[in-house]
Parts: C-alpha cells; structure tokens; sequence
C-alpha cells in the first residue's frame, strides 16, 4: 500500500501503487499451510501420542 | 483493487485471532494430557556418584533388573554403559505401572522403547526416572538413541511385556529373562 505522504523519493509512485493489491493466493497458501500443520499436529497427538498410554 | 489501510489491519487481526486459537487448543491439549491423562515429561532431578555407580548403592549387579518391591510396585534398574545396556533383556508385566530407573557409568546415553511413549536421557550423575504401562505384550526393542561412541548402533536391550498371570518374580521379587 502506498505511504499516506505519496511515493518516497526515487520511486515511481505507479509502481507502488501496483504493489497494493494483495494476492488473495498469498492468503489462501498461508491458510493451507498452517491448517496441515494443525492437521499433522493433531494427528500424531490422537492416533500416536495418546494411545501410547502414560509416561511420567 | 487496492487495499486500505483498514483491509490490512483487518486481514492481521483475524490472522492473530485464528493463530492464538490454535495455539489455546494444543495447550488445551497437552494441558489435558497432563492432568487428566497422567502423561509427563520424565523430569526426576536426582544425583549418583558415577564412579562408585557399580560399587555402592542401588545400581550394583545384584539390584540390577526386574524387582516387584515390598509395596508391590515394579522397578526395573539398568545400567547404561558404553556399548550395553545391563542386564540386556528385561521383564516387565503388561497393563501394569512400572518405574525404570537408570543411570550412566561414562557417557550421556538416551533410551526409547519402540511403540511406547518412554523416551529419555541417561546422563551420568543423574538417575532416570520414567513412570510406564506397557499395554501391549511381546519384545520390544529399547535402543540407545544419544550418540555415545563407535558402538552407539550396537547399543540396544530387549524389554519382553508378558501377561501378568506369566509375570512370576521368585522368593527375592526378582523376574529376569533367563531360563
């Protein structure tokens, strides 16, 4: 997103406008990431971790 | 289309409120487990001499292995050393509480037994402590898992789980493998 003062010197402000939109992909891959790591995490916790029994 | 100012904040906010949800449900987690579930990270602080370890106390030969103790609790007493476990096959019963102590006479040893949750260091100085159930009968493999030397992949001992009604300690509580 451009600065509120407009373009800092040296920089073409219609190249930093062309920088705001933000990829909704960006999001999407971010969202998938994260939620397979839960799903890992979760996975090892239920079907490993858990029925392995007590520890201490 | 351009995102305000307003768009970003917004995206960040509901990023960090999906992020500390996520982290408030594996805490939750292990939260349970610990409490509710009796599942712990090994965490016993005790000191032992390691140089008089074979000499004096509780980990000479004659304590070593399987011993149903007085209060009919189950304790299994190892020795880590470089490249062997001592004894090198253990007993244990199934679907009952065991504790294994161990300790190092040399090096920093590890232990896991396959298929189960026990996993810890055996530091030499310290005596390790782990509180289990093994469910599940048969031979498990319990393999040291801290490099300890050239010999480190030849390290491993044998836990045997057998049924409690096969679990048959003679007149000093003691069980082991042998014949």
């Amino acid at each position: 997103m451009p600065p509120a003062g407009g373009a800092p010197p040296g920089l073409d402000p219609q190249q930093l406008q062309s920088l705001g939109p933000v990829p909704s992909g960006a999001i999407a891959l971010s969202a998938i990431a994260v939620g397979l790591l839960l799903i890992a995490w979760l996975l090892i916790y239920l079907l490993i971790y858990l029925p392995r029994g007590m520890i201490g | 289309m351009a995102w305000t100012e307003h768009d970003v904040v917004r995206s960040e906010l509901r990023w960090a409120a999906a992020v500390s949800g996520f982290v408030v449900i594996i805490f939750g987690l292990t939260l349970f487990a610990a409490l509710a579930l009796h599942r712990n990270p090994p965490s016993n602080l005790e000191r032992i001499d390691p140089k008089t370890l074979h000499l004096t106390g509780e980990f000479t030969e004659p304590n070593l292995g399987t011993r149903v103790e007085t209060n009919g609790r189950v304790t299994v007493r190892m020795v880590a050393t470089q490249f062997a476990f001592v004894p090198q096959c253990i007993v244990v019963p199934e679907a009952q509480e065991v504790t294994l102590r161990m300790s190092s006479a040399d090096v920093i040893h590890g232990i896991l037994v396959t298929g189960t949750n026990v996993n810890t260091m055996v530091v030499p100085g310290y005596v390790s402590q782990v509180h289990t159930v093994f469910q599940r009968g048969g031979d498990l493999l319990m393999p040291c898992h801290e490099f300890c030397g050239f010999g480190h992949s030849q390290m491993y001992a044998r836990v045997r789980v057998v049924p409690r009604d096969q679990f048959r300690p003679d007149a000093q509580g003691r069980v082991s493998c042998g014949p």
